[in-house]
Order: structure tokens, then C-alpha cells, then sequence
């Protein structure tokens, strides 16, 4: 049977009159990284506070490691790990000075555990810095660390990496990785897609807040279909011969084309360079792309 | 309640306090050079003469500007840092860490009435050494109204922080109430000093009270219960811890019952609407 983290069945969320959350449902299966994809003011931040329990619910029902994120949020927080877009931390302290003092909201955390954590996420070489002289890829690995303390099973991670630079961003990538390895569930809710493509194991697209679809990224890249690269690579013998529609051989001996159906053309040029005594030495087809299925479904909303 | 989340809080914010220089001075430094530059304008001015003595004007400012300490260590730390916390959105973080919405909040009072106290016990060793203020004539009066004045501000801290949008409207928003209750409460100069009509709206609030209590257990003399008469104070005849009782006293229970009340339902953990 299989065991879920996070639970959310028939959820309505409200600021007020406005309804950011209606009828949702939605699993995220323990031990796996599960992603929240979604564009701006969908309602990701909205469901994330939904199930720490930092926002009631209107109705429906949620339960996060088993829990009830309000009735029982003592037990709950002590379990979880949250990285919230922002968390400025007070002017004028050093790094050491958060990692240490934040050590003390979980009982029996040695400093010798925060040092281990602090080397884990490459942050021993900083601890006597200053908070506001760090990059914005270090002051998230900050934010990072201290959502790892007391080992938590569920790690939530709402945008992670906003604002960081490339290589900062792979960096908490290989973090988020690593957890999940060591056994934690990680709900990480993001608008970008090729952090999605590399993380997660399961998709949730969030749209008008509520779940459209859900499924691995490649699951979601072939649900809609989209135009993809292909190439067929001759030799130069084979320059201006033409294969219809779909284009004529270059002067290198490649034939290039898109697709919305790639298996079924490649298989129509086989058959027609066999016909013509052509060898073929090179095939290439652009994978399903999560981008160009994500891009259909938000078209598809605005048409809605 | 948990003692852990609570002794957590205190750490991170008595720790943020320290690290802030600009809150240090503000708080800390910043009565002390008050109370030394008034008393030393004012030297030589006796206020009054009676059966116990000479009260300089300089010492009743200075024990008179602990209601300053208790505002600006309470009211003004407690309301700015969690404005501050909550658009950073260090607030919503430290809830989720925290195990109950109570502790979180005890943790902010509580480095609040440490910093408050500090400065307290501060402003008044100075004011002794160097402005020649005399010991105190009920020090356990003093001690209940610098404990009740703190508690008193921290809460309704904790309550006006809920009206606060911004860090950046926060500094308007608690110092300038902060310097003009100040004024209207006679914490600057002698209320007698001031209209009539000013004196009054002074009277609505908590802060005239503590000054008037803080100087009436220090000074001995029932500055609670005084009135203006002639451009000049009558005393009151009150004595001991009974020169605490009256409306003033009853104003600031007040104030501490609504204000607690406002913080239980209006208190905002992010900058979203309340739900």
C-alpha cells in the first residue's frame, strides 16, 4: 500500500471573498521528490501554507505525515522542514549566529550536529560572515540548512531557487537531491521548468487552483503533443535529395525537420532512403519537452 | 505551552537586538544621553522644597524618561521586529518551527522586557552617579512599575504590530507616536508646562501614568494623584504603594485588557490577509 506525506482531498482555500484553492486533490507519495509546477498566482504558495498549517482550510480535508496541520500542529512541526520564498533574517548577524541560535527551537541539537549540517551544505567556510554580505545562492543554502534540522521526513521547498545564479541554483538542486536520497519526501513547488525536468520524480501542474494533471516529467512531456526536432544524417553523397514535405538533404548530407509525430516520419524517411539505396549513419529525435506540453496547458487556460 | 520554543525565541531576539547597532543606540544608549543632556541644562533648577527635601528638575526627568525606556524597549523592539520578521517573512518561518502560536509570541514580550529592564536598571545607575539622583524611596514600587509598564507595552506592542503594513512605515508608525506621547505625557517637561486641552489627551494614555508612578515610587512624593494648579503641581496625599491606585492605574489595565484582546484576533503571521 502505498504510503502518501501529504494528503489534500476536496480543499478550498480563501483570502477573504476570493477563492485561491477549489476542490483540490492531491497526493505526494512519501520518500520521492513531488513538484508543484504552476505559473504566478496559481495558488502554489497558497497550498504550501494549506499544508503546514500557516493557513486554514475552508473545507476539505489534509493531512501532512498523517496530520492534521492545525488540530495537530505540534507533532507536525516538528517533522517538517520549510524554505519559504523569503526569510531575511535580523540585520547585523553572522551566519554562525542563526545556524546556532536556530539549533535551539529542537531539543537536544548539538552544535557539533549544526557543524555537520553547516559542512553538508557547504557553508563552514562562512560561518563568520555577515548574513547580509553573502551572495543570494548562499543566504538560500542558509535557509536551506536550518530547514534540515532535526532530520525532518517532509522537506518543502516553495520556489527555491528565485533569483540565484546558475550555478547556485545546481548547487541546491544536488541538496534537494541528496535528501531525497537519504530518505526524505520533498515537495518542491517551482515555476521553473528545467528544475522540474531535473528534480522531480512527480508533477503536479497546478493551474486556477486546482490540479490539472499529474505524472512523471515524462509522462506530462508526451501527454501533449508538440513539435519536435528531428534529423536524419546521410553523408554528403546524398546532398539535395528531396523527401517531400518534409525537406531535402543539405550539402553536409542531413535532413532536418519538426514533428508533431516523429516515430511515424522517421519511419516513412527509412523506408524512402531504402527504396533509394541511401545509408543512413546518424538519427536523431528532440525528446518530449515538459516546456512546449506546459506551454499547451497554459494556452489551454487562457482559452478557458 | 513549550518552554523550548519559548527560550528559542527569546535567543533569536535578544541575539538580533545585540547585533543591531542602530536598535542598540535607539534603545540603550540613546535615554541615557537624553537623561544626562537634560539633567545637565537643567542643573541647579529645583522643581521643589518640602518636609523631605529638595526634588532637582533633573531628576524627575531622568526617572521620568524610564517611561521612554519602557516604550521603546517594549512597545517600539516588540511591534518593529515582528513588522519587520513578518515582511521578511522570518515570522512565518519561526511559527513553523515553533511548537505553539503562544510560545513564539512569549519569546518576542520576553526579549522585549529584557531589553527593556537592562535599559531601565541603566538609565537609573547613571542618572545616580552623574546627575546626583537620589536612591529610591520604595525600590519595590520601583520594581512594580518598571515590571508592569514593560508587560504593559510589550502586549500592546504585540497588538499595534497587527496595524503596521511595512518595515518602512513602521519607523513612522511606532517613533513618532512614541516621541509625541512623550510631550503630551510630560515626559520631556513638566506637564504643567502644557495646554490644558493637551494635558488631557496626555491623561488617555498609559504612558503619563508610568512616568507619574515611576517618579511617585523614587522620589516619594504622590506625583499620581498631583494636579495642576496656578502653572505649579499640587501633590497628592497618597503614600507608600497607594499612590499607585487610581484612574491611572485603572487606564492601564484597561489598555492591557484591549490590547491583549487585539493581539489574540487580529495578530498577522504573513503579509497576507488574515485566514
Amino acid at each position: 500500500m502505498t504510503e502518501y506525506a501529504i494528503e489534500a482531498i476536496g480543499v478550498d482555500v480563501a483570502y477573504g471573498d476570493y477563492t485561491a484553492l477549489k476542490n483540490l486533490n492531491f497526493q505526494a507519495e512519501a520518500g520521492k521528490i513531488v513538484s508543484i509546477l504552476g505559473p504566478n498566482g496559481a495558488g502554489k504558495s497558497t497550498f504550501v501554507d494549506a499544508i503546514v498549517g500557516a493557513h486554514k482550510i475552508k473545507s476539505g480535508t489534509i493531512r501532512t505525515l498523517g496530520l492534521d496541520p492545525i488540530t495537530q500542529a505540534k507533532n507536525l512541526r516538528r517533522n517538517i522542514g520549510v524554505v519559504l520564498q523569503s526569510a531575511g533574517f535580523p540585520p547585523g548577524m553572522k551566519v554562525k549566529d542563526i545556524l546556532y541560535a536556530w539549533r535551539r527551537y529542537v531539543p537536544g541539537m548539538s552544535k557539533a550536529e549544526v557543524n555537520k549540517i553547516a559542512e553538508e551544505i557547504e557553508l563552514i567556510r562562512l560561518m563568520d560572515r555577515p548574513l547580509n554580505s553573502l551572495s543570494g545562492g548562499e543566504r538560500r543554502r542558509v535557509d536551506i540548512a536550518i530547514a534540515l534540522y532535526g532530520e525532518p521526513k517532509l522537506i518543502i521547498l516553495d520556489e527555491p531557487t528565485t533569483g540565484l545564479d546558475p550555478m547556485s541554483r545546481e548547487r541546491v538542486w544536488d541538496i534537494i537531491k541528496h535528501q531525497r536520497d537519504k530518505g526524505a519526501t520533498i515537495l518542491l513547488t517551482s515555476h521553473y521548468l528545467d528544475e522540474v525536468e531535473y528534480l522531480a520524480d512527480v508533477v503536479s501542474v497546478l493551474k486556477q487552483g486546482n490540479i490539472s494533471v499529474t505524472g512523471t516529467v515524462d509522462e506530462l512531456a508526451r501527454s501533449v503533443p508538440s513539435q519536435r526536432a528531428c534529423s536524419l544524417s546521410f553523408g554528403p553523397s546524398a546532398a539535395g535529395i528531396s523527401f517531400g514535405e518534409l525537406g531535402v538533404v543539405s550539402a553536409t548530407g542531413e535532413l532536418a525537420w519538426s514533428s508533431l509525430n516523429p516515430a511515424a516520419d522517421v519511419e516513412r524517411v527509412l523506408a524512402i532512403a531504402k527504396d533509394k539505396g541511401l545509408q543512413v549513419t546518424d538519427i536523431a529525435v528532440e525528446a518530449p519537452s515538459l516546456g512546449a506540453a506546459y506551454a499547451s496547458l497554459v494556452a489551454v487556460e487562457e482559452k478557458e | 505551552m513549550n518552554t523550548t520554543s519559548i527560550r528559542a525565541q527569546f535567543h533569536l531576539q535578544t541575539l538580533g537586538f545585540l547585533r543591531n547597532s542602530r536598535s542598540v543606540f535607539f534603545t540603550l544608549a540613546f535615554p541615557i544621553v537624553l537623561a544626562v543632556l537634560f539633567g545637565l541644562a537643567d542643573k541647579g533648577t529645583d522643581l521643589f522644597t518640602d518636609d523631605k527635601g529638595t526634588v532637582s528638575l533633573s531628576s524627575w526627568i531622568a526617572v521620568g524618561l524610564s517611561s521612554y525606556v519602557m516604550l521603546m524597549g517594549g512597545f517600539v523592539k516588540v511591534a518593529g521586529d515582528i513588522v519587520a520578521q513578518r515582511e521578511s517573512g522570518l515570522l512565518k518561518r519561526i511559527r513553523l518551527r515553533g511548537t505553539s502560536d503562544l510560545s513564539v509570541l512569549i519569546g518576542y514580550m520576553l526579549s522585549g522586557l529584557l531589553v527593556s529592564i537592562v535599559c531601565l536598571i541603566l538609565l537609573l545607575v547613571v542618572s545616580v552617579f552623574v546627575l546626583h539622583l537620589p536612591a529610591p524611596a520604595n525600590p519595590l514600587g520601583v520594581v512594580l512599575v518598571a515590571l508592569g509598564g514593560v508587560i504593559l507595552s510589550t502586549v500592546i506592542g504585540v497588538a499595534y504590530s497587527s496595524f503596521v503594513p511595512s518595515a518602512d512605515a513602521a519607523q513612522m508608525m511606532l517613533l513618532v507616536p512614541t516621541l509625541i506621547l512623550m510631550f503630551l505625557s510630560g515626559v520631556f517637561e513638566p506637564s504643567w508646562v502644557l495646554p490644558g486641552a493637551l494635558r488631557n489627551i496626555g491623561l488617555v494614555f498609559p504612558v503619563q501614568f508610568l512616568a507619574d508612578a515611576m517618579r511617585s515610587m523614587w522620589l516619594g512624593r504622590d506625583f499620581v494623584h498631583s494636579q495642576v494648579v496656578d502653572n505649579g503641581l499640587q501633590l497628592g496625599d497618597h503614600t507608600g504603594l497607594g499612590m499607585l491606585v487610581g484612574s491611572g492605574l485603572y487606564i492601564c489595565i484597561a489598555w492591557l485588557v484591549v490590547a491583549a484582546i487585539i493581539a489574540i484576533k487580529a495578530f498577522r503571521w504573513d503579509t497576507r490577509t488574515r485566514g
